[in-house]
This record gives C-alpha cells, structure tokens and sequence, in this order.
C-alpha cells in the first residue's frame, strides 16, 4: 500500500536537436487506496508521468514520493510498482496457471503458497474456470483479465494501468469497467489509470486527473469535472458529444443581464445573481458553454421546466446513434449540438426550438478561458 | 463510375472467414461493416485492397474487375489499424508519399498535404517523424495520408476508433460533410456500433462468414434480424432473457424459467407469435426501454415490476443500473442526476411494445 505525490514535475525529452517540454511543474497526490485516472488527449505528457511514476523514464526535474520516500533515483523493481499493458506478452506454451505462478516461482515462493495465491487472484478476477487453457483459447477479455492477474500477482504496492481498454470491443468494454471497479474495491490498492477515454477515466476513478499540452489542468471527481471545468479545456474534453461554446459579450441593460452570442441573435441568461457579478466585474467579453445533453427539443422536457431560456436553431445534420440522436444545428453561423430522443427524426434544413435551464449556462472568460460563472 | 461490387466472395476453406460475400457499394456511398473482432472484418478490406488473395468470387471497381490485379494497380486507398507510417520519414513526407509517386509538382502537393493537416489538426506536426508523435496523432497521419490519394474506392480500418471523444465527434461531422468522399464508394472498417450508426448510409453486421444483416440505421438497431445483431449494437447491451410463452391469444405471457419474471406479450406481438409454434424464446429488452420510476410515478402502456438493484455506475452520459427482477438481472439507463444504493428497492416500467424475441436455438428475430 502506498501514497504517491508528485512535486514539480518536470520531463524535458530532447531529440535531433530539439526539446520537447513533456511534462510541466506536474503537482498530484494519490491518497493510499485510491483509484486515480490520468485523462487527456493524445500527446498531453499522461504516459510521460506514468512512465516517470514506474521508473521507466527519469525525471527532468522535481520529485515522486512513495509514502514519503523519495523513489527518483530507485530501480523500476525497488519501487513496488506493477504496471498492466494493453498487451500483456503471455508465455503461449504455459497454462493460465502457470503463467501467473511463473513470477512467483522466479522469487523462489514455495509450490504450496503460489498455488494458493493463483487461486485466489483466479476467484477474484474470475478465471478460475480457464486455468488450465493455454493463451490463444482465451478471449479477448479473458486475456485481459489474465494480464491483470499477471500484474497483480506479485502483491505490489502500487498497480498502474496503461490504456488497459482501448482495443477492447464496446459491448465487452462495459463489462471489464464493472469489473475493474469491482477489482479494485475489494484489493483496496493504490491504482492509476491512463487513458485517453473520458468514458472509462469516469466511470472507474475516484478523481480524475485532466492534463493538456504537458500541463496538469484540474483533478476532481465526477461531478467536478462535469459541472465545475475550471476552463474551456476540461469542459471540452469531459462529456459526449462534446459541449458547445460561444463567444459572447455581455450586455449589463437591465436588472437581467444577458450573454449575447456575437454577430448573432442567440441570447444566454444566466442565474440572476450571476448576471449582476458579472456586469459588476466591468468584463464584457466571455465564452459560453452548454452541454448538448442540456439542450432539450421544446416540448420533451419531463415535467416544470427550470428558469433557462430558448434557442432557435436549424438542423444541419441528424446523427442516430441507437439510444439517442444527436442533432448538429445552425443558428446565425454558429454551429452546435443537441441531444435528442431517438425517435427524433428531424431533417436537414428543418427549424427547431430548444431550451435550457440557465443554472445550466457556463460562463468563461474570453482571454484567460478559466471558469467565472 | 466507381461502384464497388462483390461476388461470390470467399476466402478460407474449412472454416471460411469470409464465405460467399455478395455486396455492392454505390459510388458516393458510405458503407459501414461493423462487428466484433477477430470476425474478418479487416481480412474482407485486404481482400479488397489485394493484400490477400481471394478463393473463389469476383471484385469489380467501376465496372473493372480486380480480383486478380497487384494492389498497386487497383484504385483503391486504404488506412490500416496499425498506421504502418514510414518511421524515417517527417509526418509531412507521410502524407505526401501517394502523391510522390504521382509526381505531381511541389505546390501542389504542399497545399494539398497542408489542407488535410488542417482538416485532422496535425498541422503543427508536420515536421516530426511518427515515433515523436502519440498514438492518437499517428492515426491522423495515417488518415491523412489516405485521404490525399484520391483514389475510387476508400478502405478505411477503424480509423477513428483510438482518438478522443472531441476529435472523434469533429471527424465523424467532417465523413458527414467530405464532399471528396460523396465522389467515391467507402467501406469503412469498425468494432463501434455508435460510429457505425452514426456514419453509415448503410450498415452491413458481420458475424461469421460474412455479413449477417444490411440496413440503415435505423433498420439494423430497431428491426434487427438475429439475436447476434441485437447483442453487437447499442450500450449496455440488450437484456437477453431466455423465457416461455404461454396462455393463448391476448393472454399470453412471457415468463422466465425458475424465476417470477414475466410480463404480458403486447396484442400485435402476440398475433405474430402465435403463427410460429415456438414456446422457448429469447426476450430482448433494449436497456432505454427500462425506465427506472421515481417514487410514486405511473407508467401507462408499461408492465411495471419491482426489483433492487445490484451495481449502480454512472458511465459517459447516462447512469447504468442493474437490478433484480424477481431472478433476472435487467440492466436500465436512467439520468445522471439520480443515485441508488445496493439492494435499494425500485420499480422498472419495461416498455413491452417495444421487446424482441428471438428463437431460442437459431436467434432469429420472430416478429420479422
């Protein structure tokens, strides 16, 4: 069991000449027991950190810390991290069985203990019916949960996982996630996770680790992420289909200030008391941010609608997805989405009204793109 | 004119991967062939694109039969899941190298290398070479490199599937809006159902052998023809409940076995289920057709049951819930904004207008 916090952070890679600045001033703590995703688009110095984490890569500048410890300059192996690859190589010509006694047996553990111990990560992970396979019998997703079990067979106090599920099929995928999670509540270990999926990072990790252009941008839960994005980045970047942005000026007139999108007749109200902070902040240029999922067709809302107000938009494109349909719409050039019940089968060319409840409207600034309402 | 079409198309011969694969892909067409890996689906885009021979059947582009011609003859441009970039050479060197072969003049190749960068957002890499750039990013290349090739037929291999949510819903607007792509016949290579729905002007299902269904949209999701297809789109998959019918005409009720979960088959199901003799079914219940009730709230037109949940996740944009049917577990969608606990009792309103069933042994969907 471990703590893991990084201090300044540096990864500077250099090559042909030029530096490219991987990692920058990277600060993080992973408390003891935690499960930690870091998220972010390919090229945001995530698999940097995590290499760095293990011992695979030196550190630039700064510090790691396990527990207090000082691991910069410890071997991969001292520092009791287990990492688990998208691939994990299995021995082809051993049984699941002793594929996972094989590290085990390396470290001379007696015959009776490493029997035991398979059989109880096998009940954990629920293999213990393909033991005796070889490698090639399995399917995709049990080979998963083998190179899993290849990982956490040796106890470590540290479990890292790289990209674990991003060639697994989508149907199969839901399945792993519901597992992983199981996995880790009842190991209660350390656990980092990275990855590039939103959807995964969410769904598995207690917090959330946002990183852009080497640059760490906010760590929250859930619910922080979704509802509070400190900016433009991570608003952009958590949620599906992505939320939609419009760069608007402030008109104070009023005991109601409005967002008005420019060169366009769309309007954003936001919470009355919202408004007048920032009318008072003397600001007039903002960006506005609104979920499509927060975009409702008028008329399907359940219930009393929320204080919001209405957008009026054509459709550009109709995208159905199965359970839902996203709609792509345009309103005085502006370009955005909205989702839809399934059933909507609305056309290209064809108007519709939309509505949204104005706690829902998120106001950045124009310049900086950080979080002001 | 550049229609593609396939004949008679097999490869493998005891256990063909692909075993006699009619299909036709118009020119300006978007064809999607989605299904789960390992079942042949990039095997059917080598065969296409001559990297494998095939054993018997017919390819013809615009008429043209190809079965039999060297890749570099055919006019075809294809992405692979693997990128396979040149490592020595920049990004921008990667792109360029089908219209190096062209030898068309430098303007011209620059300006139509910088116009696909722009369009994949790798503009700014153009001077790195593959191994100093992400995985995410050497798939743009690849794309990009596809792209500027012009060819008839476009073969592209999940070309999408390992970028981010962000990238992956501005690409799937700009296959929308390509008007290169409305020139040419695309066969377009995915295990995603969402991507699949999404782009497809049509969408061939592959299951073993070769294409099992071929719709739109709309057809392949809500008339699907096999169980195989049902289970392969949508997330979480459908609820798959193996049950009996029994009582006559507009009492009959499907029931699961050893368990008390069971509700009334709708009259216009019943009608066509009656013609068939087929007691043993498998019911298919899609998850959004599984409303979880607020307290107190009624469902018309739904059977209402009362369950407890056994995993509650919020997943992507909906919550993901699973509880217990009376001894069935039945996986609903509900809104983020709601929460459950462990055992927590609730009551599901399934919307029974809206149930599959599938013959319990051949999977086939019995209300087509």
């Amino acid at each position: 069991m471990a703590a893991i916090r990084l201090t300044q952070v540096n990864k500077i890679y250099r090559s042909r000449g030029h530096a490219v600045h991987a990692v920058k001033d990277l600060d993080l703590t992973v408390e003891d027991g935690e499960f930690v995703a870091i998220l972010g688009p390919s090229g945001c110095g995530k698999t940097s950190t995590l290499r760095m984490i293990v011992g695979l890569e030196d550190i630039t500048g700064g510090d790691i810390f396990f527990d207090g410890q000082r691991v910069n300059d410890l071997d991969p192996q001292a520092r009791n991290v287990a990492m688990a690859f998208e691939t994990y190589a299995l021995y082809p010509n051993f049984t699941i069985e002793e594929n996972l006694s094989f590290p085990l047996e390396v470290r001379g553990v007696p015959a009776a203990e490493r029997r035991k111990k398979v059989h109880d990560l096998a009940a954990l992970l629920r293999i213990e019916d393909i033991l005796g396979q070889k490698p090639a019998a399995l399917s995709g997703g049990q080979q998963q949960r083998v190179s899993l079990g290849r990982a956490l067979i040796r106890d470590p106090a540290v479990f890292i996982l790289d990209e674990v599920m991003s060639h697994i099929d989508a149907h199969l995928k839901f399945q792993m996630l519901f597992e992983l999670k199981r996995i880790h509540r009842e190991l209660g270990k350390t656990m980092i996770y990275v990855t590039h999926d939103q959807v995964e990072a969410l769904a598995l990790a207690d917090r959330v680790a946002v990183m852009s252009n080497a640059t760490l941008q906010q760590v929250g839960t859930r619910n922080q992420l979704y509802h509070e994005p400190v900016n433009v980045f991570v608003a952009d970047f958590i949620g599906e289909p992505p939320t939609n942005f419009f760069p608007a000026e402030l008109d104070p007139a009023g005991d109601q200030p409005v967002l008005r999108a420019k060169n366009a007749a769309l309007t954003f109200s936001v919470p009355a008391e919202q408004g007048r902070r920032l009318a008072a902040s003397g600001q007039r240029d903002f960006v506005v941010g609104l979920r499509p999922q927060n975009l409702r067709l008028d008329g399907t809302e359940v219930g009393e609608a929320p204080p919001g107000g209405t957008l009026t938009a054509e459709v550009a494109i109709n995208e159905y997805v199965g359970e839902r349909t996203v709609l792509t719409l345009v309103a005085d050039g502006h370009r955005f989405r909205a989702q839809a019940h399934a059933e909507t089968t609305l056309g290209r060319g064809e108007q519709v009204r939309l509505r949204y409840a104005s706690a829902d409207v998120m106001v950045f600034d124009a310049e900086t793109e950080t979080l002001v309402a | 004119m550049a229609r593609l079409q396939i004949e008679g198309l097999c490869k493998g011969w005891d256990f063909p991967v692909i075993d006699r694969l009619d299909l036709t892909v118009e020119e300006g067409e978007f064809f999607i062939v989605v299904g789960p890996s390992g079942i042949g689906k990039t095997t059917l885009l080598r065969l296409i694109a001559g990297l494998e021979s095939a054993d018997a059947g017919r390819i013809t582009i615009g008429g043209q039969d190809i079965t039999t011609l060297p890749p570099y003859k055919r006019p075809v441009a294809m992405t692979f899941e693997s990128y396979a970039l040149y490592p020595h050479l920049s990004v921008f060197e990667n792109i360029a190298s089908p219209l190096r072969a062209r030898r068309l003049d430098k303007a011209a190749v620059r300006k139509a290398v910088t116009d696909v960068a722009k369009l994949l957002r790798i503009e700014t890499l153009l001077d790195r070479r593959p191994g100093e750039i992400s995985g995410g990013q050497k798939q743009r290349t690849a794309l990009g490199r596809t792209l500027v090739a012009e060819p008839q037929v476009f073969l592209l291999d999940e070309p999408i599937s390992h970028l981010d949510a962000k990238i992956r819903h501005e690409l799937r607007l700009q296959f929308h809006s390509l008007e290169e792509l409305r020139r040419v016949a695309t066969l377009y290579v995915t295990h995603d159902y969402a991507e699949a729905l999404s782009l497809g002007d049509r969408i061939g299902v592959m299951g073993h052998g070769g294409l099992v269904q071929i719709g739109t949209a709309r057809d392949v999701f809500m008339r699907p023809r096999s169980l195989f297809v049902a289970q392969h789109l949508g997330q979480p998959a459908i609820n798959a409940v193996a049950a009996r019918l029994t009582g006559e005409g507009a009492a009959l009720q499907a029931r699961a076995g050893n368990t008390s979960f069971g509700f009334p088959v709708v009259a216009a199901h019943a009608a066509v289920l009656a013609r068939g003799d087929c007691g043993q079914v498998t019911v298919g219940i899609r998850p959004q057709h599984v409303r979880v009730l607020h307290n107190g709230e009624d469902a018309p037109g739904h059977h209402v049951i009362d369950a407890h949940v056994e995993i509650y996740e919020a997943l992507g944009a909906n919550g993901v819930l699973v509880a217990d049917a009376g001894g069935v577990n039945l996986t609903a969608l509900t809104s983020l904004e709601r929460d459950f606990a462990y055992r927590q009792p609730v009551r599901l309103a399934l919307q029974t207008d809206s149930v599959f069933y599938f013959h319990a042994d051949s999977g086939d969907n019995l209300l087509l």
